[in-house]
Order: C-alpha cells, then sequence, then structure tokens
C-alpha cells in the first residue's frame, strides 16, 4: 500500500506538473517563432506591393527592389527567393537557383493565393512563403511570390534558455513534492502499520486486550469495530464453553437417573418383580429422554453447519398449520387444553415444509405444556405482500420480561424444577429460531406472568424477493 | 546429404532476395555501382505536391527504359490519393531517344496546352525528373506539343535536365559559407571575356569551384555579359589537387554559343577557375577523357594556366553586378 500510494501521488502531483511545462514550452516556442514570421510578413508584404504597382515582373532588374531585397535578407539573416507565374526563379539571394523551377510544397502552396509558413526544425530556419497578387477590376491575380527563409538561432536560443530554467526550476520542486510525498505517506500507512501489529498481538492468545488506535476518524471507526468483534467473540467463547457444560450437564442428568434407578434394584437382593417393572419403565423413559436430547442435539449442530440447505418447495401454509394442529389435538386433549386455528387468508409460500413444521410444532407444543388445565393455545396465520405471519398465543403461565430474550439459548430454563416435570430437552426454542432464522424470517415473544404467551414468526413468501 | 540440399536452398533463396531487393534489373542495374532506389514521380492535386512512389525498372535498354518510364508516369499510384502525371485527356503519342546526346524526346498532344500553369510544371517536373534519375543513362528531355518543340519565355527550345527543378528551398543558413566569386563571361562582343562578381551562399559540404562552375554554366546576371556555353552543359566532376583543378563535363561544352571562339569559352572556365586560390592550372576533360582536337587554335588536351590577355580592359568592362545603393528611387 505504501508504494502504491507514493506513485499516485505522484502521479497526481509530478506528473500534471510536467504536462503543464510541456504545454508552456510549446506555446513559448511558438510565439516566439511566430513573432519572427510576423517581422518577415510585414516586410514582405510591403515589398510585393511594390513589386505590383512597379511592375516587377515585367523588368526585374529594379534595383531599388532588389536592393531591399538583400537588405531584408542580411537582417532576418536568411534568403529571399522570387518567382514568376510560371513557378521560374527570377531572384536569389543566394544566387544558386536563378532560372531554375521551384516546385516545394510551400512554393505550390504559397501560388495558390495563400501565405504559408513553418518552422523547420532540423535547419533551426523559419520559411514563409508570400504570393504576389495583383488586384484588378476583373479580379485578382497570382504574379509571382516570395519564398524567405530566416533563420531562428536567437530565438531558439532564448527558446533554449526558458527550458532549462524550467527544466531546474520544475526538477527542484517535483523533488520536494517527492519528498513529501514520502513523508505523507509514511505517516499515512503508520496507523494500520501498528492496527496490523495489534491485531496480530491479539490473534497469539491476549483476548483481553484491544486495539486503540488514533487519527483518522476512519481508522478510529476502524479500531472500534475491531474491538466489536472481539467483543462478540469473547461472547461467543463464552457461549460456546457455556453450551459445552449445559450439553454434558443435560447428557448426565439421565445418565444419573438410571445409574441410582439400577444401583438401588442391584442393592436389593430380594427385590419384587413389580418393583423391577417399574424402575425398568423409568430407566426405559430417560433413555427415551436422554434419546430425544441427543437427536434434538444433533439437529442442531446438523443445522449450524449446514445452514443453506433448504429443501424449498410452495407450501399451502394453511394446511401445514391444520395438519400440524391434528396431530397435537390428543397431547393437548390430554391435559384439556383448546387447539384452535384462524387463517386470514390462504397463504402459498416458499419455504421448507419439514423444517418449518417442526419449528411451529415445538410453539404449539409449549404453548400445550406451559399452561393451565383446561386452557387454550390459538393459532392464527395471516399475510402481506411479501411475509405472512404466524401467531401462536396461549393462556398459559406466561415467561417474566427478564428472561424474554433468554428463552431462545440453548437448553434454557425460566424454571428447572418445573420443566424436569414437563419434560422436553429445553433445546426446542432455539431449534425454532435458527429454522426462522434460515428462512431469513424474525420471531418475538410476548407475555406475561399468569396471563400467557404470544409467539409471533414472519417467514418472506419467497426467499428471492425479500426488499420492501 | 540433407544438409547440402538445404544449403543449395538458402543459397537460391538469398540469390532471390539480393535480385529483389534491387532497384531493377536490366540497365538500370547495370549502370549503378550500388543499390539505388528508384522512383515514379506523381502528383497530389489536394497538397498540391509533387511526390514520389518507388519503382522498379527492368528495361535492357536506355530507348525502353524511356518507354518504361512514361509508362509508369502514366499508371494510377492505387495506393494513395495521388493522381499520375500523364493522365487523360493528356497522352504522349511518341517518344524517341537520342544516345549521343543521352536526351529523350517526348511528343504530346494539345492537351498538354490546356494545362494550368501549376499542373505543367508539376507535369514537367515528374516526366523530367522520372526519367533522368538514373545516374547519366538519359541526362536531357525535351518535350513537343504537336510536333512543336516546347519554348520558354524568350522563345528558345527547352532542354530540360533533372537540376532544373528545386523541391526545396530550405536552407541551412547555420551551415553555409559566403563567399564573393568573380566569373568570367563573354564580353557584349563576344570576342573577351569580362568578370562579373557575385556573392554566393553555398553549403559547407558543397566545393567552391563547383559552385564556380555551377555559376559559369548558370549564365550572367548582368544584361551586358553574354554566356559562354550552353545552359544545358553538364558538369560531372570536378576535382583540386596540388594547384591543379580536373573539371569533366558532357559533350555540351563543345557547343558554340553566339558563334563564340572555342579560346572565350575555355578561358572562361579556366580563369574563373584560377580565380580562386589553390588553382593554378586547368585541365578540361570531356567526359572523362582527354579531348585531342585543336579548335580555333586552342587545344585542351594539356592543363591550362589563367590567360590575362582574353580579358577585356577594365575600361571597356561593365560594372560588377553587386548591389549597390540607388542613387534614384
Amino acid at each position: 500500500m505504501y508504494f502504491s500510494l507514493i506513485v499516485m501521488f505522484i502521479c497526481i502531483s509530478i506528473v500534471p506538473l510536467f504536462i503543464m511545462r510541456g504545454i508552456l514550452l510549446v506555446n513559448v516556442k511558438n510565439s516566439l517563432y511566430s513573432e519572427r514570421v510576423e517581422n518577415i510578413r510585414q516586410h514582405s508584404e510591403t515589398l510585393a506591393e511594390q513589386m505590383v504597382s512597379e511592375d516587377y515582373f515585367e523588368e526585374t532588374d529594379n534595383e531599388y527592389i532588389n536592393y531591399q531585397m538583400t537588405q531584408l535578407a542580411s537582417i532576418y539573416d536568411g534568403r529571399i527567393i522570387v518567382i514568376d507565374s510560371s513557378y521560374t526563379v527570377v531572384w536569389d539571394s543566394y544566387y544558386r537557383i536563378n532560372g531554375k523551377q521551384v516546385i516545394s510544397e510551400d512554393a505550390l502552396k504559397c501560388m495558390r493565393g495563400s501565405q504559408v509558413w513553418h518552422h523547420n526544425d532540423e535547419l533551426d530556419i523559419v520559411e514563409l512563403s508570400v504570393p504576389v497578387i495583383e488586384e484588378t477590376q476583373d479580379g485578382s491575380q497570382i504574379l509571382g511570390a516570395l519564398l524567405l527563409s530566416s533563420s531562428t538561432a536567437t530565438k531558439t536560443e532564448a527558446y533554449i534558455q526558458v527550458r532549462t530554467t524550467s527544466t531546474i526550476v520544475f526538477a527542484i520542486i517535483a523533488f520536494l513534492m517527492a519528498v513529501l510525498v514520502v513523508l505523507f505517506s509514511k505517516v499515512f500507512v503508520k496507523p494500520f502499520k501498528v492496527l496490523v501489529k495489534s491485531i496480530n498481538h491479539i490473534s497469539e492468545g491476549h483476548f483481553e486486550d484491544t486495539v486503540h488506535l488514533k487519527g483518522f476518524n476512519e481508522i478510529v471507526q476502524i479500531s472500534d469495530a475491531f474491538n466489536k468483534m472481539l467483543v462478540q467473540l469473547k461472547d461467543q467463547e463464552e457461549s460456546r464453553q457455556e453450551f459445552v457444560s449445559n450439553v454434558s450437564h443435560e447428557l448426565k442428568t439421565p445418565m444419573t437417573s438410571i445409574k441410582v434407578l439400577a444401583d438401588s434394584l442391584n442393592t436389593q437382593p430380594d427385590a419384587p418383580k413389580e418393583l423391577y417393572q417399574d424402575f425398568m419403565k423409568d430407566i426405559v423413559e430417560e433413555i427415551d429422554r436422554e434419546n430425544q436430547i441427543i437427536n434434538d442435539l444433533l439437529s442442531l449442530v446438523k443445522m449450524d453447519k449446514k445452514a443453506g440447505e433448504l429443501n424449498i418447495s410452495k407450501v399451502n401454509i394453511n394446511e401445514m398449520l391444520e395438519q400440524l394442529l391434528k396431530r397435537l389435538r390428543p397431547i393437548a386433549a390430554k391435559r384439556n387444553i383448546e387447539l384452535a386455528f384462524e387463517g386470514f387468508r390462504t397463504v402459498h409460500a416458499c419455504v421448507d415444509e419439514v423444517k418449518l413444521s417442526l419449528a411451529f410444532s415445538n410453539l404449539v407444543e409449549n404453548g400445550i405444556k406451559y399452561n393451565v388445565a383446561g386452557g387454550w393455545v390459538k393459532v392464527s396465520l395471516d399475510a402481506d405482500h411479501n411475509y405472512f405471519y404466524v401467531t401462536v398465543s396461549d393462556s398459559g403461565i406466561g415467561i417474566p420480561e427478564e428472561y424474554q430474550d433468554k428463552i431462545f439459548e440453548r437448553f434454557y430454563r425460566v424454571d428447572k424444577a418445573r420443566s424436569r416435570e414437563t419434560g422436553g430437552t429445553g433445546l426446542g426454542l432455539a431449534i425454532t429460531k435458527n429454522i426462522v432464522l434460515m428462512h431469513e424470517g424474525g420471531i418475538k415473544v410476548k407475555s406475561r406472568e399468569e396471563e400467557g404467551t404470544v409467539f409471533t414468526v414472519r417467514i418472506p413468501l419467497s426467499l428471492d424477493r425479500q426488499e420492501v | 546429404m540433407i544438409k547440402r540440399w538445404i544449403c543449395l536452398l538458402i543459397l537460391i533463396c538469398a540469390a532471390v532476395l539480393s535480385a529483389a531487393c534491387s532497384g531493377g534489373s536490366g540497365i538500370v542495374q547495370d549502370a549503378s555501382t550500388v543499390d539505388t532506389d528508384y522512383k515514379v514521380y506523381c502528383i497530389d492535386m489536394a497538397a498540391p505536391a509533387l511526390r514520389s512512389i518507388s519503382e522498379n525498372y527492368d528495361s535492357q535498354t536506355a530507348y525502353e527504359l524511356v518507354g518504361e518510364c512514361l509508362e509508369a508516369l502514366g499508371r494510377d499510384p492505387e495506393r494513395r490519393n495521388y493522381d499520375p502525371a500523364i493522365a487523360e485527356p493528356l497522352m504522349v503519342e511518341q517518344y524517341e531517344f537520342d544516345e549521343n546526346a543521352r536526351q529523350a524526346n517526348i511528343y504530346f498532344n494539345s492537351a498538354y496546352y490546356e494545362m494550368s500553369k501549376e499542373k505543367e510544371v508539376l507535369v514537367r517536373a515528374a516526366v523530367v525528373m522520372t526519367l533522368t534519375q538514373f545516374n547519366s543513362l538519359i541526362d536531357y528531355v525535351e518535350f513537343y506539343v504537336n510536333n512543336t518543340p516546347l519554348t520558354d519565355s524568350e522563345g528558345k527550345a527547352m532542354i530540360m535536365m533533372y537540376s532544373d527543378f528545386v523541391d526545396s528551398t530550405s536552407a541551412d543558413i547555420k551551415d553555409l559559407n559566403e563567399e564573393t566569386l568573380t566569373i568570367y563571361f563573354a564580353s557584349t562582343d563576344g570576342t573577351q571575356l569580362a568578370s562579373e562578381d557575385v556573392q554566393v551562399h553555398y553549403r559547407k559540404s558543397a566545393t567552391i569551384e563547383s559552385v564556380v562552375m555551377e555559376r559559369l554554366i548558370s549564365g550572367p546576371l548582368s544584361d551586358t555579359l553574354n554566356r559562354t556555353c550552353s545552359a544545358d552543359t553538364k558538369l560531372n566532376s570536378i576535382s583540386v589537387s596540388d594547384g591543379l583543378c580536373t573539371v569533366d563535363l558532357n559533350g555540351r561544352f563543345l557547343e558554340a554559343v553566339d558563334n563564340q571562339r572555342f579560346d572565350v569559352r575555355v578561358y572562361s572556365v579556366v580563369d574563373s577557375l584560377c580565380a580562386l586560390p589553390g588553382i593554378e592550372r586547368v585541365q578540361i576533360l570531356i567526359n572523362g577523357a582527354v579531348y585531342e582536337e585543336t579548335v580555333d587554335g586552342i587545344s585542351i588536351s594539356e592543363p591550362l594556366t589563367m590567360n590575362e590577355e582574353i580579358i577585356a580592359k577594365p575600361v571597356d568592362a561593365p560594372p560588377a553586378v553587386q548591389t549597390e545603393i540607388p542613387q534614384t528611387s
């Protein structure tokens, strides 16, 4: 990161600097040369006009004009060539090509009536071609052309001066900027290095420490978020340990009962058959209980591992709930509890039927278990565009407010003594919550002691479109 | 066994490649000592400009070469937006080649006169430069339109050479020498020599003696002097060694101009060159060989020195052509 920061800063700061310098220099060059061209142009336009008025092309021995041209050539350290309308040289200040025909691109273009100039970098001269045009009533006639070249050595020298100075100045600025960039990058990167060090230190096992970073807001935010994550990790670790100890405890309990019963049978040499039968029944009950705990645990663990594996199909929720209640009616009847279903509308949803059935089943079973004799359990179903809502309400013993958060934890019992009688594994609500979360839904509880409890479950109709 | 075949294959390939890389075959190849790139000139009316594209020539004789050049000049240069130099309605009706004078005569139809001045100078440049690019195979070109020779502004038939056309007037001003030369031309009556001083600028890489010859062939600037040798005289080579300057001119030097005597012509060369420091004697050659004949009482088989007597006395001499400050405007 350090390196790419430096590269980036250099690109942003130094590169535009040099681009600017380049543009500046091009402009300086152009204006230097065009200044020379302008001077020559004015002189040569005057000369051209004289040539027209003095009929130079009729009688090229015009001493006055020839003298002026020699002067012009020497002032501008260059060469003047005059060609007539057949491109033949009638005057050459170098006396080299008199009588020859000029077919250079500039001359040809100029003889079409326009002025042409360019700078020849190789020879360091500027070349200007000016047509000699006679304006008559019938139109304009091109009598010939003036081809001038002038050495721009002095201008080039001036330009090189500017260029050298600017190179030095810009180089110094660039160097200073580079130094600043490197320093700044170092400062910028430092908090990240500290962060890495802290994190490494913590992950080596010093889980009590936290990260303290100062500086930019974002850096502080990173360190805060990291600390929050640490707290969560700690909590998770704690709850894992607690879970393991709970599991061990729960598994041990039936075992202890079995041992007690078996021991007592063993120590009584002449126990009657009925006693054996009785104790065996109890032992079998305990074994069943242990089995149930282990099965629930396994399914919970399975759900944890394969969190995404839902067997989705389009399910008629009303039918599912009614079947569920039908199955549970005998159990409810044993305690004289009334089961009722209220479906406000027909709901079809894409869900995992087996799992969801289990989830609601747990809720209803709890409603039956933690109820008074002759009480009721009501299941209602409603839906809107995105979700369907199932409420399971009962007239049971209720859950004290301070424990309402904890009931979803594994093995949590509000009243341990009471639960022993009512049976169960303590995992039901945990399993239910897990299934609800797998469907990306939500579960809420409202309860008053001695009055009753309402569980509200919200499940998306389809797992694809969830946004409101 | 296989190795031998491979060697043979490589040799064949090398031979084919070297043949392909040359500028052509036939007489063009024989005439040049090095592999040169030959071209054909064509016209870019959009710029406007004269352009050249490379071309191979295979003719075996110079006469065929003329035909091959004319054909190339009439071909449409397919690759770019250029026009051929000889295009409808302009047509070449026939052509001749004079081996002794190394001159090609090209006969055009009357469409030649219908061209604009710009087009005409471009066509003329393209044809002449294409024909005369081969090292001394073709030296001169003359045009005929409707069987009458093309004349210049003074009514003289135009015999054109490669050097008649200038495609760049850019001068390397930093790298120039400036000298005042004294050139001897014929006096008004043509019997004596009179000098003309000219201030020339020339590239440092050129020799001053070649510039002197160039000026001499180019002709006098002053109206009162006359040229001594034909404007189409070609300078083959010139060198100076140990005070002796050897000048090799082509056969045109032997042509008389304005009925002048041979010694006037000869001494215009000798005296102009001897006016240069470092030259005391001048040996004139014609096409590389010594000319044995005596003409008008003078022979150039031996080196000659400066002849002061043939120079007209100052009282007869016209003023030097150095621009002076005019008295009247």
